[in-house]
């Protein structure tokens, strides 16, 4: 069997390092009888050795080698006396001109094209611009060719600034800045009137001289370069792309090339003035990916400059509107218009502008109904509608908003009012169904609005208080917690302040603060802040009362999450014990039981409880009620934990057929169903029918996933799907998408955001994308602990991420650090003994041993491993998981004793289940490497036959068991028992592929030597013919 | 048709994200820039002892086409990766059509004769080690890649693992075996037997 590439290499890289008899040792170990591989690694470390600097790359000169143009050089008649900058599109200096006599800035553009036509037409556009004569314009003096070399003589504009740099350096407050910025619009208005549009308006291109004129420069000057480069090469000035990427019109953006005149130079000048006025970039593309920043020019909306620049007058963030409207026929037609109307608002009269369609319909509407919109908009947002509202048709939209806000008006004083609410809101929904056309408001937008608005004006205390909460249930909706926890900080602060008012309301909002706290820091203190309002309610309102009950529920739910999972058990019993009456908090208490039992590992309890809980929802409130079906998947929850798995299936099926029926095929309830079924079908092993529901799911899920935060776990969740069903790419594709959305919405930042970013660098990671999945874990990674703090869960998850990562691009060195820091955090919040803990420990292991530290892993690995047996028990796959680490560690520590201890205590007792496949491929290993043949033969056997129970017959897997015991069977002189073994493998092994071939060539190869010395000369000769019609 | 500053760069983009079919695209672009660029060192036909390292020209065809800061989303490694491709069609071409025209009995020196003195200095045959490299990209596609990227792109280790998506250690191992194996292969080919 011919050596492979990689199999020389392995050889080629240790025996390098070494020389003279310890090399040939070396090889007479590793290459063994294996005359053809070793041959070929000592010609190659033949030429290794005296092969000098054969092949050096040469050093590459990273300065220009090119001539370019120095002090004293004359092209034309002008004198260069030095260089101004370099950009895209050419060179600028400081020139001299003899008659007239005055310095210019001279532009120098690449090289004339091989066409003919290319001089005259540069000549054409050179002429056009000259044309132009406007004082706010930098005047072209001269173009011309010198030898093949075109340049611009241009007016030189001293001390100039950039308008948004002069504008910030002399502190200009906004009436001025409008007034410089009017001349900017009359020159460019000007060379519009001459036919030229300058299609690269950015602050740059926008200079102020030291006297306080604008002067725009480069007008036109990519038409010239569109003329110097004619067909030949064609110049890429995506230097030019890329600064001016920021002032990009949507038609730019999008590559409508046709569509790219005077109304982009209108947009552009319109996000210069918010520049201006703002103080910052309207689009923030920083580090962002190409395709996802031309996206954002295309889709999202401009923030509104009052936001950053509360002073500014109404009908300038029109005018800004205008300007910047993605759709061309609502913009300004024209660069006059935008001044006409600048000029208006100056002047005091109306402006044309008017407010912007439908934002403004949102806002008037918001004046006028403040209160019922502020809720309107939490409730939209708490019902997770969708990020982004779009309201179709003006008369419908306003019918129903007039309608609803009235009606919410009169609701207002009426209790239950927040059930009639979302009646009403239903009512708008289906005439207002997310669509890609039309203005967009963002849910966002409406919640900034109605808070904004809040602020400015007093209310009653009471309905402040509502709205402050309502507030704050629409921005965790969202994911966006700190506003929610500054909203419903700024409720309970109203409530402590109301003399009158119902404590158990107050209570409540304790509580809700409490909660919202612990979503973004990890804080033992907030425990204590936690266990001291469960005494003052215990005090205030019984030790029964439901509020004390609910707080019981919030401290166990917090001490869970820290790992104090006695205490958590305790008070979640409690809690149950006093529900009583109140069914939503005894189903609440039963579920955060089950789940601290789950954490324990208390599996059959908490199957226990699960299953009480469906009963008795099935009894009191039918088969199909929406609680019966969340208890259901509780327990098919559990349940796969226990390992019920066909039971788990079952559940799971119902249930997403019960909601298929109830609310149809795409709804979220059944979508999410659906995957459930999915992942238990796949821990049966049922993958070709998970598969098949999976992708339906897919398509369907489509619409869905636009849809808020559970739009986007159930992105994640999906995503999650497809990876455990082998279909990484399409896992990648749905996760990049929900990235997009998150950025256009605003929310890439939140919990759930970033839990979408690690998935999807996880996936990545899985495709050996590494070079791509590593800036985005890393960027989930950072926001992460800049948003919610270094030791937040979500955070701590990323961090693994990015250490798996590191660790699959052989960083270990890295990894180990990251899941050290992991380590420290965990074992101080959740204590050692966690589960969480446990596996980093596991990884750090692994981390530890891939940099060479081998005793220090051994500690660790011996760690995690006592804990987990002690917690789990020997036949937990954790802990199984954890010995299996620790036998290949031993391995590579060359203590093949032990690990082959290690392996047979975890072979010796458990169900055959895909694992127990490696592991003992393993244990066979381990075998060989103590000679041990005969054994190593029984637990070759034992694999093969457990592959056979458990791996599909043609999984990678299964075939490379097979391969490895014909390989042993022929170690041991037993040619016999491998035609029989390899036979029905053939196909198998071809369309397998591996690296290149290598199963195929393989079984190939056995299977011949086989023949062979078995004397089956017919066999073996059909098996040559038809490797041999087969190669090329 | 799209803007052409628009085209390179999402091109750039696409081949980041694994997309081969964006580098046959790109591939005739920066061809056609370093042509162009190549013709302008050229000093005139009598110009006999001018040398132009091809990786040299490559950066320079960059810093033409990106200016002197890369731009944060242009990625520059695969721009060099495409353009060591570019770079060694043009060369392989080049070496071929002078050797026809040497063949023929008269040539004068034209501009791109400049980028293959390095090579002739260093006594290395441009077509047969183009071959070789064909040889060696069916035993190891990975290993020639290699050898493209550091040879004619210039590239630096640490790059072109990121290019390729592997570790650096890969990269080392490759290029140290892909080159004894052209070594190998080279003197073998002219001594005309095992050497």
């Amino acid at each position: 069997m011919s050596a492979s590439w990689e199999e020389i290499g392995d050889v080629f890289d240790e025996a390098a390092a070494l020389s003279g008899a310890e090399r040939a040792r070396f090889l007479d170990e590793r290459c063994g009888a294996r005359a053809d591989l070793r041959r070929e690694v000592e010609s190659l470390l033949e030429q290794d050795d005296t092969a000098g600097d054969y092949l050096t790359p040469p050093h590459a000169a990273l300065t220009p080698i090119a001539a370019a143009p120095v002090q004293g050089a004359v092209i034309g008649e002008f004198r260069i006396l030095h260089r101004l900058g370099t950009g895209g599109m050419g060179t600028v200096y400081v020139a001299e001109q003899v008659q007239p006599q005055r310095r210019v800035a001279l532009k120098i553009l690449p090289p004339l094209s091989d066409d003919p036509s290319a001089r005259r037409r540069f000549a054409q556009e050179a002429e056009l611009l000259a044309r132009m004569n406007h004082p706010s314009i930098a005047q072209v003096f001269a173009a011309g060719v010198d030898g093949d070399t075109p340049f611009l003589a241009m007016e030189l504009v001293e001390g100039a600034l950039p308008v948004t740099e002069y504008v910030r350096r002399h502190e200009l407050g906004w009436a001025a800045s409008i007034a410089l910025f009017r001349h900017v619009c009359a020159a460019v208005a000007h060379g519009h009137s001459k036919g030229v549009v300058h299609r690269d308006l950015k602050p740059g291109n926008v200079l102020v001289d030291a006297h306080g004129a604008p002067k725009v420069i480069d007008f036109g000057i990519a038409r010239a370069l569109d003329a110097v480069e004619g067909e030949g090469a064609r110049m890429t000035r995506t230097g030019d792309l890329v600064g001016t990427l920021q002032y990009m019109s949507p038609e730019q953006a999008e590559g409508r090339v046709a569509e790219v005149d005077a109304q982009s130079d209108v947009h552009a000048l319109g996000l210069i003035l918010y520049e201006i006025l703002c103080g910052r970039r309207a689009y923030s593309l920083e580090g962002k990916a190409l395709t996802v920043a031309l996206r954002t020019i295309s889709e999202h909306s401009v923030p509104r400059a009052r936001a950053a620049r509360p002073g500014l007058p109404q009908e300038v963030d029109w005018i800004l509107s205008k300007a910047l409207e993605k759709d061309r026929a609502r913009r300004y037609a024209s660069v006059a218009e935008l001044d006409a109307d600048l000029e208006r608002f100056l002047a005091h009269e109306p402006v044309l502008a008017g407010p912007p369609s439908r934002l403004y319909e949102a806002r008037k509407f918001v004046r006028r109904h403040r209160i019922a919109v502020a809720a309107l908009a939490a409730v939209f947002a708490a019902l997770t509608i969708g990020l982004v509202v779009s309201l179709r048709e003006r008369a419908r939209a306003e019918k129903a908003l007039v309608e609803t806000a009235t009606r919410t008006r009169q609701l207002e004083i009426e209790t239950g009012r927040k059930d009639r609410i979302l009646d009403f809101q239903r009512r708008l929904l289906t005439s207002a169904s997310p669509d890609a056309e039309g203005y967009d408001v963002r849910v966002v937008d409406l919640l900034d609005l109605a808070r904004s608005d809040l602020r400015l004006t007093p209310e009653e205390p009471e309905v402040a208080l509502e709205l402050h909460a309502a507030l704050g249930e629409g921005y965790a909706s969202l994911g966006r917690m700190e506003d929610a926890l500054a909203e419903r900080s700024a409720a309970l602060g109203i409530a402590r302040s109301v003399p009158d008012l119902d404590p158990v309301q107050t209570a409540g909002l304790e509580r809700v603060v409490l909660r919202t706290r612990g979503e973004l820091h990890t804080d033992p203190a907030l425990v204590a802040e936690m266990r001291a309002l469960v005494t003052r309610n215990a005090q205030q309102f019984g030790p029964s009362a439901p509020e004390t009950a609910r707080s019981h529920l919030a401290l166990a739910q917090g001490l869970r999450l820290s790992g104090s999972l006695d205490e958590a058990e305790e008070h979640a019993r409690t809690a149950l014990a006093s529900s009583g009456a109140e069914a939503k908090v005894a189903d609440w208490a039963l579920g955060e039981l089950a789940a601290v039992l789950v954490e324990r590992g208390n599996f059959q309890e908490a199957e226990e409880m699960a299953r009480a809980l469906l009963e008795q929802h099935r009894l009191r409130l039918g088969a199909e009620h929406t609680l019966t079906l969340f208890a259901q998947s509780k327990l098919v929850n559990v349940i796969r934990l226990t390992g019920a798995s066909e039971e788990a299936e079952r559940e799971a099926r119902t249930i997403a057929e019960i909601h298929a029926r109830r609310s149809g095929p795409d709804h979220v309830a059944t979508l999410a169903a659906q995957i459930m079924l999915c992942s238990a079908l796949i821990h049966i092993g049922r993958r070709e029918e998970a598969i098949g529901i999976a992708l339906n799911v897919s398509e369907r899920a489509r619409p869905q996933l636009q849809q808020g935060l559970h739009g986007l776990s159930l992105a994640t969740n999906l995503a999650e799907l497809m990876r455990e069903c082998g279909r990484n790419e399409e896992a990648i594709a749905l996760l990049e998408r929900a990235q997009s959305q998150c950025i256009a919405a605003g929310i890439e930042d939140t919990p759930p955001a970033l839990r979408a970013s690690t998935a999807l660098g996880a996936a990545l990671a899985e495709s050996l994308r590494f070079a791509e999945a590593e800036p985005i874990v890393r960027a989930a990674l950072e926001a992460g602990e800049a948003r919610l703090g270094p030791e937040n869960r979500n955070v701590v998850a990323a961090r693994h991420s990015l250490a798996t990562v590191l660790m699959r691009t052989k960083r270990p060195a890295l990894a180990r650090d990251l899941l050290t820091t992991n380590l420290a955090i965990q074992r101080r919040v959740l204590g050692s003994q966690h589960d969480d803990t446990l596996s980093t420990l596991q990884s750090l292991a692994e981390a530890l041993v891939a940099t060479g530290a081998l005793g220090e892993g051994e500690s660790a690995i011996r760690e995690a491993l006592a804990a987990r047996y002690a917690r789990f028990g020997a036949e937990h796959p954790r802990t199984r998981h954890a010995r299996y680490v620790l036998a290949r560690l031993l391995y590579a520590a060359g203590r093949f004793v032990e690990a082959e201890m290690e392996m047979c205590e975890l072979t010796s007792v458990s169900d055959p289940d895909p694992s127990k496949v490696s592991y003992l491929n393993f244990l066979a290993g381990t075998r060989l490497a103590l000679e041990r043949h005969l054994d190593a033969l029984d637990a070759f056997r034992d694999a093969h036959a457990t592959a056979a129970r458990v791996l599909p017959p043609d999984s990678p897997a299964a075939l490379d068991t097979a391969l490895n015991l014909a390989s042993q069977w022929r170690r041991l002189d037993q040619p016999d028992s491998v035609p029989p073994l390899l036979e029905p493998l053939q196909d198998a092994c071809l369309a397998s592929g591996g690296t290149e071939g290598a199963r195929a060539k393989a079984c190939r190869s056995m299977l011949l030597k086989s023949y062979d010395e078995l004397g089956r000369t017919e066999d073996a000769a059909r098996l040559r013919e038809q490797i041999a019609a087969e190669s090329p | 048709m799209t803007d052409p500053s628009h085209e390179v760069t999402l091109l750039l983009q696409r081949i980041a994200a694994g997309d081969r079919a964006a580098g046959d695209q790109l591939l005739p672009i920066v061809y056609a820039q370093l042509r162009a660029l190549a013709k302008g060192h050229f000093r005139g036909p009598g110009d006999g002892a001018q040398t132009l390292q091809p990786t040299a020209l490559v950066h320079e065809a960059f810093l033409k086409i990106f200016g002197e800061r890369t731009p944060a989303f242009v990625d520059r490694e695969h721009f060099l990766a495409v353009a060591a491709s570019a770079m060694r069609t043009i060369l392989v071409d080049h070496a071929r059509a002078r050797a026809a025209a040497k063949r023929g009995g008269y040539h004068a020196r034209v501009p791109l004769d400049a980028l293959l003195v390095p090579f002739e200095e260093s006594a290395c045959d441009v077509l047969a080690l183009d071959d070789a490299l064909g040889r060696l990209s069916k035993i190891s596609a990975q290993a020639a890649q290699v050898v493209e990227l550091r040879f004619f792109g210039g590239l630096e280790q640490t790059d072109v693992a990121r290019v390729l998506g592997v570790s650096v250690s890969s990269i080392e191992r490759d290029w140290r075996m892909a080159r004894a194996w052209l070594r190998r292969e080279l003197t073998t080919d002219e001594a005309g037997g095992v050497a």
